[in-house]
Order: C-alpha cells, then sequence, then structure tokens
C-alpha cells in the first residue's frame, strides 16, 4: 500500500503490530497467501444458487464450511434485497451493491463473528488505516448505535458537502473573481461586450439600474434597463408592516434593483400569490384592496365553481385507493394522468389562487413524480389526502400523514425496509429534502437511526401498513431526539415522535422558510427575511398560514418586484390568464384543454409532477437556462394567442383593448398595459413599433392594425416583460 | 491505542467489509470537509482549478465553477458525438468473444454462434447485424472495448445512468461530464453543443451556457406568419437587448439558433446517401447535417433506447436484439457514410449504462449485469482493433455473475478528450479518477 506520510523510524514496526492486532481479532493468518476469489451467492425467486445449482431458501455457503447455513443467522447479506431490476427511475437501495461491487467483485460475503472477509481490497482499505500515524486514529462517530443485523450502503457522507441545490445553481452564475489576465468581469451591459479580453460571456447577475418608478396604484412606466453600474445610494427597506397595504407602500419608497417591470403592487400581488393576474383578479382586488383580497385566499371555507367541473371531468378524484384497484383493467382509466391534469386545471382557473400557488409548493417540497409505474392507484390518494388536505394547515400534520403514505413508502422504498436488511432511502430524504435540509446538521448515524425508527412502515394491497415484526427495535437517536424505542407494536408512534420533532426542529424552520422565501420573493432572499419567516413557522407550531401573513406583511416581498422569473409550467399558465382563457366546459373539453398544455410541458420536461428525483423542481432563475424550452414555450404562448387549440378560446386580439387609441403608439401602450400591465421602456417601445413598421404617430385605422395585431400580442407575451414576475 | 482503534474499527460495521468501507467514508469526508475549509479561506476557483487534483472534493468546486478561457493547447475543432445506448446493451451479443465455451454454456438458446460472426479481434466477433458497420471496422475507423464499466455503476437504471452521465460516483459532482468538456473547450458558436432528440441529457446539465436540444432541426422554428418571420425574429431580439438577466442571454440565444437554424432549413439537405427510417437516424442525420454546415458543433448527444432486454433476446438472425443492432448499425453507417471525409474530424462513443448478465434468464433475456462494451467510430483510432483488457468469462473472472468492469469507461473517454481534443487535464473533468491510457486513440 503507498506510504501515506511517515511517523517515524518505528513506522514499520508499529504498522507490523497493527497488522497482527488486525489478524487475531478478525481471526487471519498472519501469513495467509491470497485466497482463490469465491462466488456470492446469489438469490433469485427466493432460491440460492451457487455455480448453477438451486438451493433450498434460506441457506447459504459459509467460507470454509461444506455446509449451508441459515442466512438470518449469520447476518449475510442478501444481494437480492437490493435488486432493483424493475424499478426504473427511483433512487433504491442501489448503494449496497456498488460498495460490495467496489470491494472488487467476487468477494465471498462474511459470515457473523468470526468474520473473514477474503476481498483483497477490503483489506487494502484496512491497510490504509495502518499506516495512519498514531497521533490520528480514525474519527469516531461518537453518536454511533452498536449496529445490530444492520446493512448500510457505506457511502461517504455528503451531507453539507456540497451546497443547497438552488443556490449551488444561482452561484454558478456569479461572475469569477478578478484576476490579472484581464478576462471580462462580468458586469457588462448588453450580452457578449464584457469588459476586458473579450474571452468572458457577460455573467454579471443584474447589476444595472433603475430609474423612478410609478408610486401610485396604477401603472406606471417602468424602469429604464440597466444601463451603467450604479450601485443602489438607499439601503432597502426592510422588516414588517401592520398589514400588506402598509408593507406596499413602504416598498414603494424603497429603491428597487433594477428591473424592467413597473411597481404596481396589485399586479405584483396578482404575480406572485396567484399564477397571473386576470382582468377580473384584477377589478377585484383594486376594489377591495389588497388586504381583503388577501384574506379571502386564505379563508378555506370560500368555495370554487371550479371543483364541480373538475369532479365531473375527472371522476377518480374523489375515490379512494380502494376503489381505485376495482378499476383496474380498464385502460381508460389513467388516475395518475387524471390527479396531475386536475392540479394543473386548479393552477389555471380557480379562483383560490393562493391556496393552488401553496399547493403546488409542497408538491414540490414533498415531490413524488406522477405518473409513475407501479403508481397507478396511490397517487390521487396522495395529492389529495396528504398535499391538499393540510397545505393550509400545519407542515407537522403534512409530514406525518406523508409518513403514512402508500405512495411515499414505495418511491423512497421505505415499503423494502426491514429490521434485517434496513432500506436507507426514506430516512436520508427525510432528513435532506423534507426537513431539516442537506445543512441542517445531520450525520450518517442519524439517517441510519431515522431508517430503524421508520422501518416496519409498508404497503399492502396499495394501502398503507405498519408491520410490527419489520420493525427494529432498540435504542435510537436521531439529532436531538431519542427514543429506547423498546418495542415493535409501539414503533409506529416512535416514529410519529420523531416526525413532530423533526417538523418542529430550527433547521426544518430555516429549510422551508427559505423555500418558502425563494418562491414568493427572490432567487437569493434576505437572511432576515428568512429568519423572520422561520420564526412565525415555530411560533405558530408549524402552521403555514401565519407564515404567509408575515410574508405579505414583509416589505422585502413586495420590493421584491421582478425578481423571480415564471418556470415554464408558471408562464404556460399566466399566458392563458392573461389572454383571459376561460375554463372549457366540464367534460372531454376541459380535459382536452387542460391535457394538450400538458403534452406541451412534457416535451420541455417541466410539466406538472414530471421532476422524478425526490428533490422536485429547482426554483431559482439559472436552473431554467434552456434554448428548447424557450422556442417551444414562445409557440405556445403564439399558438394560444392565436386560438390555435378549440378549447382555449383566448380573447381575439383586436378585442384584448376595448377603444383602440387614435395612434400605433398609444394603441401599442394599451395593448401591453392589457397584457403585461405597463407601459414598455422606450427601447422596447420601439422594437415594437418597428415590427408593425410604425412611428408613434402612425394613425390607427381600425383595431386589427392591417391584420397585425394578431402578431404583436404574442411578441409581447413573448418578451421579458411576460417572462419576469 | 491499537485495542481502542480496534474497538473504533468494529463500531464502524458489523463485519470487516463494511468496516472498511466507512473508514473510507470517513477519510472521504475529512477530504471534503477540509476542500470546503479552504474554500472558505479563499481559495478561488481560478487557482482550485489551476492547481489540485483528487478527491471527489473536487467535484463540490466543478458545481460551482465556470471556466471561460479554454485550456491551452485544445483543439478548436473536431466534434465529440455521444451515442447513449439507454437501458443496457449487452455486450456479449454484440462484441463476441467467438467459441467461448462459458458463453455457449451460459446462453444455449442465445448465444451467437461464431459462424455467423463478423471478424473482429483478439478471437471476438460482431454480430452479423451490425454488417452495415463492418467497412469502417476493416478500414479502421472504428473500434471496441469489452467489459466496460466503472467500481461506481450499479445494476440500476437510474443510478447507473446518473453516475455515467455526471462522470463521477459521488453526487457532490453535479454538473454532466459535458458540461465540463466545454468548459475545457472554451467559448463556441451558439451551435456548439446539441442535443439531438427533446431533451437536455444529464451529461450536459451545467452552468456552461448555449446548448441546443433540437427535436428535428427542421421543427426548430419560430412559428409565425409567412412573410414575418425575420421581422419577428428581429424584434425578439431588440426584446432581449440591454437587459442584464439570464432571460436575456437565453432570448438572444434562442433568436441566434433560431435565425442560424433558418439558413440551414432553407438551404435543404441531401445527404451524401440514404438514412434509413426511424427516429434515430433521424436525429444522427441532423447532427451530420449540422457539422457539415460548419457551424461549430463541438459536442453532440443523442440517444437510442430499447436495449433493457430481459425477455426474449432472440436468435441471430430474426430476434429482437438482432433487429435492433440492426437499426444502430444501418443508421450510424449511413451518419459515418454521410459525414464521408468530415468522418475524421468526428469522434464518435457509443455507451450505456451497463451490460447484462452471462447467464441468459428464465425468459429467454437476459437481466442487468455489469461490464459491457463500447464502441468507438470516426478519425484518430487504431481502428479494427478490440482494445483494453478481457478479464474472460470463467466464473472466477466475473462479478457476481457478470461481466467484470476491466476497464472502466471514464479512461475511454479521457483517452478521446486527450487525444482527439487535447484536453489533456482530465482529471477536471473526471474527478476522483486516475486516467490510464488504453491505447485506442493515436
Amino acid at each position: 500500500m503507498t506510504d501515506r506520510g511517515g511517523y517515524g523510524a518505528d513506522r514499520a514496526a508499529e504498522r507490523e503490530r497493527r497488522r497482527r492486532e488486525i489478524n487475531r481479532y478478525f481471526g487471519w493468518q498472519d501469513d495467509e497467501p491470497e485466497p482463490e476469489q469465491r462466488h456470492v451467492q446469489h438469490r433469485r425467486d427466493g432460491q440460492y444458487r451457487q455455480d448453477g445449482h438451486y438451493h433450498p431458501d434460506g441457506q447459504v455457503y459459509r467460507a470454509g464450511s461444506p455446509h449451508w447455513v441459515d442466512e438470518r443467522q449469520t447476518g449475510i447479506v442478501d444481494l437480492s434485497d437490493y435488486e432493483d431490476d424493475d424499478r426504473s427511475g427511483r433512487r433504491n437501495g442501489w448503494r449496497r451493491r456498488h460498495t460490495l461491487a467496489a470491494l472488487g467483485g467476487t468477494a465471498a460475503v462474511v459470515a457473523g463473528g468470526a468474520a473473514v472477509a477474503r476481498n483483497r481490497q477490503a483489506r487494502e482499505l484496512l491497510e490504509e488505516w495502518l499506516d495512519r500515524p498514531p497521533s490520528s486514529p480514525p474519527k469516531v462517530d461518537a453518536g454511533a448505535v452498536p449496529p445490530r443485523n444492520w446493512v448500510n450502503d457505506g457511502a461517504p457522507t455528503e451531507n453539507g458537502a456540497f451546497p443547497d441545490r438552488d443556490a449551488s445553481y444561482v452561484e454558478s452564475t456569479k461572475p469569477d473573481p478578478p484576476s490579472g489576465s484581464g478576462t471580462g468581469t462580468g458586469s457588462g451591459t448588453t450580452p457578449g461586450t464584457a469588459a476586458g479580453a473579450g474571452t468572458g460571456t457577460g455573467t454579471g447577475a443584474g447589476a444595472g439600474t433603475s430609474t423612478g418608478t410609478g408610486t401610485s396604484l396604477g401603472p406606471g412606466t417602468g424602469t429604464n434597463p440597466g444601463t451603467g453600474t450604479a450601485p443602489r445610494t438607499q439601503p432597502p427597506v426592510t422588516g414588517t408592516r401592520p398589514t400588506p397595504t402598509d408593507a406596499a407602500r413602504a416598498a414603494a419608497k424603497a429603491t428597487p434593483t433594477t428591473t424592467l417591470l413597473a411597481y404596481d403592487p396589485a399586479v405584483h400581488l396578482l404575480r406572485r400569490a396567484a399564477f397571473g393576474p386576470t382582468q377580473q383578479d384584477l377589478a377585484t382586488v383594486r376594489r377591495t384592496g389588497l388586504d381583503a383580497w388577501l384574506e379571502q385566499q386564505l379563508n378555506t371555507a370560500t368555495a370554487d365553481p371550479l371543483d364541480r367541473a373538475l369532479a365531473t371531468t375527472f371522476p377518480t378524484l374523489a375515490m379512494t385507493t380502494a376503489q381505485l384497484r376495482a378499476t383496474e383493467g380498464n385502460d381508460s382509466v389513467d388516475p395518475q394522468r387524471e390527479a396531475v391534469l386536475a392540479a394543473f386545471a386548479r393552477q389555471l382557473w380557480s379562483t383560490r389562487q393562493l391556496h393552488e400557488v401553496v399547493v403546488d409548493f409542497w408538491a414540490n417540497h414533498l415531490n413524488i413524480p406522477a405518473p409513475f409505474e407501479a403508481g397507478r392507484n396511490t397517487y390521487t390518494s396522495w395529492h389529495r389526502d396528504v398535499i391538499r388536505r393540510h397545505a393550509f394547515g400545519r407542515f407537522s400534520d403534512m409530514l406525518i400523514a406523508s409518513a403514512r403514505s402508500a405512495r411515499m413508502m414505495t418511491y423512497l422504498d421505505n415499503a423494502d425496509s426491514r429490521k434485517e436488511s434496513v432500506n436507507e432511502n426514506y430516512g436520508r430524504e427525510l432528513l435532506e429534502l423534507h426537513t431539516v435540509g442537506v445543512n441542517g446538521g445531520y450525520t450518517e448515524s442519524d439517517v441510519r437511526n431515522a431508517a430503524y425508527v421508520l422501518t416496519g412502515r409498508g404497503v399492502k394491497d396499495d394501502e398503507f401498513r405498519y408491520e410490527p415484526r419489520r420493525h427494529w427495535t432498540g435504542a435510537v437517536k436521531v439529532m436531538g431526539f431519542s427514543s429506547p424505542n423498546p418495542t415493535a407494536e409501539g414503533g409506529l408512534a416512535v416514529g410519529d415522535q420523531m416526525l413532530a420533532y423533526l417538523a418542529t426542529h430550527p433547521a426544518t424552520a430555516t429549510n422551508i422558510a427559505r423555500k418558502l422565501a425563494v418562491r414568493f420573493v427572490a432567487d437569493s432572499p434576505p437572511a432576515e427575511l428568512v429568519a423572520r419567516l422561520a420564526k412565525t413557522y415555530l411560533d405558530s407550531g408549524t402552521a403555514i398560514v401565519p407564515v404567509l401573513r408575515t410574508l405579505f406583511r414583509s416589505v422585502e416581498l413586495w420590493s421584491g418586484l421582478g425578481q423571480k422569473i415564471r418556470r415554464p409550467a408558471e408562464n404556460v399558465a399566466a399566458t392563458v390568464r392573461a389572454l383571459g382563457i376561460p375554463a372549457p366546459p366540464a367534460g372531454a373539453d376541459l380535459k382536452r384543454g387542460v391535457d394538450v398544455l400538458y403534452t406541451r410541458l412534457r416535451r420541455i420536461s417541466a410539466a406538472p409532477q414530471q421532476w422524478v428525483p425526490p428533490n422536485g423542481y429547482p426554483d431559482v432563475a439559472a436552473a431554467w437556462s434552456s434554448t428548447h424550452s424557450t422556442v417551444v414555450l414562445w409557440n405556445t404562448q403564439r399558438s394560444l394567442a392565436r386560438n390555435t387549440w378549440r378549447e382555449l378560446r383566448a380573447t381575439r386580439p383586436e378585442a384584448l383593448v376595448g377603444a383602440p387609441a387614435a395612434t400605433a403608439g398609444g394603441y401599442l401602450d394599451q395593448l401591453t398595459v392589457r397584457l403585461v400591465h405597463q407601459r414598455l421602456a422606450p427601447a422596447y417601445r420601439k422594437a415594437l413599433l418597428d415590427f408593425l413598421g410604425a412611428t408613434d404617430t402612425t394613425p390607427v385605422r381600425d383595431a386589427t392594425l392591417g391584420g397585425m395585431v394578431g402578431d404583436l400580442v404574442p411578441l409581447i407575451l413573448n418578451s421579458p416583460y411576460h417572462a419576469l414576475r | 491505542m491499537t485495542h481502542n482503534a480496534l474497538q473504533s474499527l468494529r463500531r464502524h460495521g458489523p463485519t470487516p467489509a463494511d468496516a472498511a468501507v466507512r473508514l473510507h467514508a470517513e477519510q472521504v469526508t475529512a477530504d471534503l470537509a477540509a476542500q470546503r475549509a479552504k474554500w472558505a479561506n479563499g481559495f478561488t476557483r481560478r487557482t482550485f482549478i489551476g492547481g489540485a487534483a483528487g478527491v471527489a472534493a473536487l467535484g463540490a468546486q466543478l458545481a460551482t465553477a465556470k471556466v471561460s478561457f479554454a485550456a491551452p493547447g485544445t483543439q478548436q475543432t473536431g466534434t465529440l458525438v455521444l451515442v447513449s445506448l439507454r437501458g443496457g446493451l449487452d455486450g456479449l451479443t454484440a462484441l463476441v468473444p467467438a467459441n467461448d465455451p462459458n458463453l455457449l454454456r451460459a446462453r444455449p438458446d442465445i448465444a451467437v454462434p461464431a459462424s455467423r460472426l463478423l471478424s473482429a479481434d483478439r478471437g471476438f466477433g460482431l454480430h452479423p447485424a451490425m454488417q452495415p458497420l463492418h467497412a469502417f471496422w476493416r478500414s479502421g475507423r472504428m473500434a471496441a472495448l469489452p467489459a466496460v464499466s466503472s467500481p461506481d455503476l450499479s445494476r440500476s437504471h437510474f443510478q447507473a445512468t446518473d453516475c455515467l452521465e455526471r462522470g463521477a460516483a459521488s453526487t457532490s459532482v453535479t454538473t454532466g461530464w459535458l458540461d465540463r468538456v466545454l468548459a475545457k473547450m472554451g467559448p463556441g458558436t451558439t451551435f456548439r453543443a446539441i442535443s439531438s432528440g427533446g431533451v437536455l441529457p444529464r451529461s450536459l446539465a451545467g452552468p456552461q451556457p448555449d446548448k441546443l436540444v433540437l427535436d428535428g432541426i427542421e421543427s426548430f422554428r419560430l412559428e409565425t406568419r409567412d412573410g414575418l418571420r425575420d421581422r419577428t425574429l428581429t424584434a425578439l431580439r431588440a426584446l432581449h437587448t440591454g437587459l442584464d438577466h439570464m432571460l436575456a442571454r437565453q432570448g438572444t440565444t434562442a433568436v441566434n439558433a433560431l435565425t442560424e437554424a433558418e439558413k440551414i432549413i432553407n438551404q435543404g439537405y441531401a445527404p451524401a446517401v440514404a438514412y434509413p427510417e426511424g427516429a434515430f437516424a433521424s436525429r444522427l442525420k441532423d447532427i451530420a447535417r449540422l457539422v457539415k454546415a460548419g457551424v461549430g458543433v463541438r459536442v453532440a448527444t443523442v440517444e437510442i433506447g430499447g436495449w433493457d432486454t430481459h425477455t426474449n433476446v432472440g436468435r441471430v438472425d430474426d430476434g429482437y436484439l438482432a433487429r435492433h443492432l440492426a437499426e444502430l448499425s444501418k443508421g450510424l453507417a449511413a451518419f459515418a457514410g454521410d459525414l464521408g471525409d468530415r468522418l475524421d474530424d468526428v469522434t464518435l462513443v457509443m455507451v450505456t449504462e451497463f451490460g447484462r448478465r452471462l447467464e441468459q434468464n428464465g425468459s429467454g433475456g437476459l437481466d442487468h449485469g455489469h461490464g459491457g462494451a463500447v464502441f468507438l467510430l470516426g478519425g484518430g483510432l487504431n481502428g479494427g482493433k478490440v482494445h483494453g483488457r478481457w478479464p474472460g468469462l470463467a466464473a472466477s473472472a466475473l462479478d457476481h455473475g457478470d461481466v467484470a468492469g476491466a476497464n472502466d469507461y471514464r479512461d475511454v473517454l479521457a483517452e478521446a478528450l486527450e487525444r482527439r481534443f487535447g484536453i489533456t487535464d482530465v482529471a477536471t473533468v473526471f474527478p476522483g479518477h486516475t486516467y490510464r491510457r488504453l491505447g485506442a486513440y493515436r
């Protein structure tokens, strides 16, 4: 083995002493020659086989013995526990296999206490340890529970080793620090003109300036695009105010960061608390005020006329899992697709927009893809009974419900986890994604223990079932939670206690607060805001509505104007709403209308619940860069504006504005105010006038602009004014 | 001390195998933590990429770094084409060890008989369905390697594909390996990186700008009324100018790509050879068209599925796998023939996430395995040869009953990058891997 650093002249002697000690401990001979490698027993269909011969279930070959012994007594790993041939698209318990494969192949797996790993690479790894200087013994995991018949993947802990995914994307867009070689530092203005020796592409993130904005509640003129690098001259206004309206007013006084968007609080509210403004919603907000509209949205008693239409169109929505099982074999019934389409339809047309925004947030936080093979009957209940039921409730309730969901148990392999062979997948994702987060301060031991606690939670006949005999008993410790976990029957309750602990953990509060801030405010939200939301979360016992109230009373949300982009699905929804496309009649039309847009989004891998891994869609601009998506999105906006699909009836372009102004410039302003709620900055206004072949004062003969209005409207939607929110 | 250390060793796992792996894990953790500490103390990306090497810790760096200059010595021409065979191609059916008794015994119904094989090298033969490619083999523009995998690839589609496309085992490496290649290649044209077929593959995911996903170049156009195209593109370009935001950059790239694509589409295309029917062939045709159009394609990816042959592999003449290999071969042969002389500028590599088991299963099919075959096509090859180590199919040489991973896929790719693109610093493309030359490229 390689010399890993000397620790003195008697290094060789020390090494030899350690080697003998290890050999004695493990029962190896000091001068044993390298043994020939043996087959690993591989179990298929309940039978072990070696060299092509099948043997009765449960018997394996013990090294050095002619007899077959019982696996459960010896703790031999059954690799087929980790077979995942037929489960594509999920992160399974693959790590064990890959670990053993990493040890170089055909090692006979150990047999119990007098462990004999005949594998050369395992030995080499131990020898590396032998060569460690005495002053640095291997680190001991102080919280490690003495293992008992557990198997673990042995994968290196990545906790905290890589940044939060969204933060990683954001960081990837930052310019490199300036160096002496004169490459561009990316605070350039127009793309491709980075200062310095021109090999860099301009990478500055939003460092332009802004000028004045409208301070009334009507449409303003927008800010000029960045023409330099003047920084803000006054500190941003922060903190909460007694009402959302007060917060909105306070934000108006602040100097916003550069953005194309004009500050109109009513519009901004509908961009953030809804999937984009409609004419009706805008009129309502202006009439009743921001506060009243928000309270109405947070009122869970409000009925939504869309509910009935959806119930008619998608009959499986209300069915229980058992009822769905009864429809199996009927290929015309696709419960997963119905559930996903219905959720998407709500984003487009529900009157309870804030509820749908929050449902979308939770569905992404506890991401489970759909459609998903072998998940036909379980997704409906997941979305309805776990996500929707608790979306405006408490996260701790949602978390506990998610841990009793057949869909979650299947998706993250907890259904396969049992005390003889624990599958860590769900335990890990619970900590890494659902609760405390990748920087939450958990260790591999916590992951193991969480997995122990969750053993026994499984599935039978597509329903959640807790199986006591699979539950691992014994003392457990997951971060600050510990329990003697003495009985199998009590394991479910221990799990609920652990989940309650995790849901109320400060790191969970910060994790969820941060994700909410990224969703509602900006890609890099201010730390103070995140802390404020986390505190509200904890003070309210993980209830989400108080956090939303704090959010909308925070000035940061209102001054975060234009700091978010619309993800493709949101962009499509905002386009539908901007064009005044009503929900099609219930039944085939509604289904087809939603389906055609859903299919378009699938082409660019941006459809709701299409993201496969459990971490959900990224939520920052840097992650959504794709020319293919851009072109498909532009074409979709064009198709919607032109009424390409019978079921989706947009307001005709020439009817978007009541009475067109007398000049082209005036009409253009009316159109942009109608579609993106403001007049465009002069440069962009001119670009569109050039497109029309007109000037500001060209007279308008009719609302169709000689047929060009149908080409102008898509351009306005293709612009960044519609892509920002 | 030793006794305590041993006790601590024991606590790492119930078995020495587990304990050893956990120790290794601790080591990697310590290295990663040290890396982060360095990072926090002002270690800049430039100095890091310039100097350091080793350990999975590099991956954490690559997730956030963006090299905006090409490494010295990098070639500025040539196209890397990655063909991903999704599902796990059975290497032993494509690149067959002729007359191997282990193979014949393990696959009584589906082993390809030696008399039907096309001659290859070193006792291997190609499946007869690969006849369309045999001319390239004989003329030295094609080569192969058996038993290719890596210790990090499991038998799971998802994990193995994810690992293969990121080019690293540790999930702290979040960019795709092709994105890192693009970083080494330096800035280029709008078409420098294209994915022919719908989705941006994981191997291209990362911060490098300008990746085009085309789903048929003929359909890569903006839907406008006749005669309004140019005006619309002009307006779109203007709407995305002067704004310092990722939207503007993306929009500009899209407009550039649409403009260029329009010219290419309007030129029409008459391929030098006839392509067969099917999505795979038409996607290759798009790549050939763009390569020949001289628009600066440096990296192109295309994928073809249907290799997950758990059941009914079939016989050599009319079986499913034979027909699918024929489709693959005809498409690739047309691609290579269409390129003509330009084939020498192209480096095509065919990878798959894993090979399949030696022994046939109860349904006349093959389950997931490990080592698989890699085929290389294009210029700069020591062609007509089978490269790399072949451990054979004796029981002691197998890995859990599967072909062992005697050759690492990263060595194949790194060699292509080094010999064909002048990218010598392969440690930044494949962190945590020590590159060993296989000799497949001149």
